[in-house]
């Protein structure tokens, strides 16, 4: 599985008690997209990354920035 | 009306629902690797099949007059390759690139790089169309009457005007290419 897992967006989304299913509904992917998101087998695109952060109530860096590498996650 | 506007395509669209993006994008690598496996193979098949047929013709005295294709049917499918071929091609340069890589939209021709692709790409049909003859004749005439010399002087020719075409081809494809950014840009407003 290439990239970093996301671990952040997996404890946004379990803190909203939305299960991979529930989050993959409401931005309109597959539950298998967003298990790679947070795998890191997958890039999504800025469209979905901002689907997701808005279905979470949270901002693009708190998912997607690195600080360890000062840079946008390395999927 | 545009087609994606009508009353049937957006109820089908509402049923459906929306597409996943990762899988549009692993649909589309699946479509690119399966379109390089039929277009190549039905592309080796009919080469092979005009190869045969020249050959067989050459070992039976040359008397009869030559077909280039064995029936029409070998050359609606040559035909309906060049077509999708086409089409890709036309796609690629209205979108204004021709490669995806840093050549794909400069401002000059990059001649080094698209003749070293030419040129790999005469290299590779000049050996494949003169191993294709050699073993077409193996299957109608023993080694010792293969026409060795003449399969390999073949190859190279072809592999020589395939160079020039496909050379020609970028070339022309650059510079619609090229047009088509040009519009885009405009359209852009930006700069």
């Amino acid at each position: 599985m290439p990239g970093k897992k996301n671990l952040r967006m997996k404890a946004a989304r379990a803190a909203r008690g939305l299960s991979q299913t529930d989050l993959a509904e409401a931005v309109g992917v597959t539950r298998q997209t967003i298990g790679l998101i947070e795998a890191g087998g997958y890039n999504p695109t800025l469209n979905l990354c901002v689907a997701i952060c808005k279905k979470l109530d949270v901002t693009l860096n708190d998912l997607f920035w690195d600080d360890e590498t000062s840079g946008p996650f390395p999927f | 009306m545009k087609f994606e506007n009508a009353k049937i395509v957006q109820k089908w669209r509402e049923y459906v629902g929306p597409k996943d993006e990762r899988l549009v994008a692993e649909e589309g690598k699946m479509y690119k690797t399966g379109y390089i496996l039929l277009s190549f193979g039905i592309l080796a098949i009919l080469i092979y099949g005009i190869m045969a047929q020249q050959v067989a013709w050459v070992h039976a005295g040359a008397n009869e007059p030559f077909n280039l294709f064995a029936s029409p049917i070998d050359m609606a499918m040559l035909l309906w390759v060049a077509v999708v071929s086409l089409v890709c091609v036309g796609h690629q340069t209205r979108k204004g690139y021709v490669d995806t890589n840093r050549f794909g939209q400069t401002d000059a021709f990059p001649l080094g790089y698209f003749a070293l692709i030419a040129a790999m790409t005469g290299g590779a049909s000049a050996i494949i169309v003169a191993a294709m003859r050699c073993v077409a004749e193996l299957q109608i005439v023993p080694a010792q009457e293969v026409f060795w010399g003449a399969d390999l002087a073949v190859g190279i020719v072809f592999g020589v005007l395939i160079f020039a075409a496909t050379l020609l081809a970028f070339y022309a494809s650059f510079k619609s290419a090229k047009a088509s950014r040009v519009k885009i840009e405009e359209s852009l407003g930006d700069e």
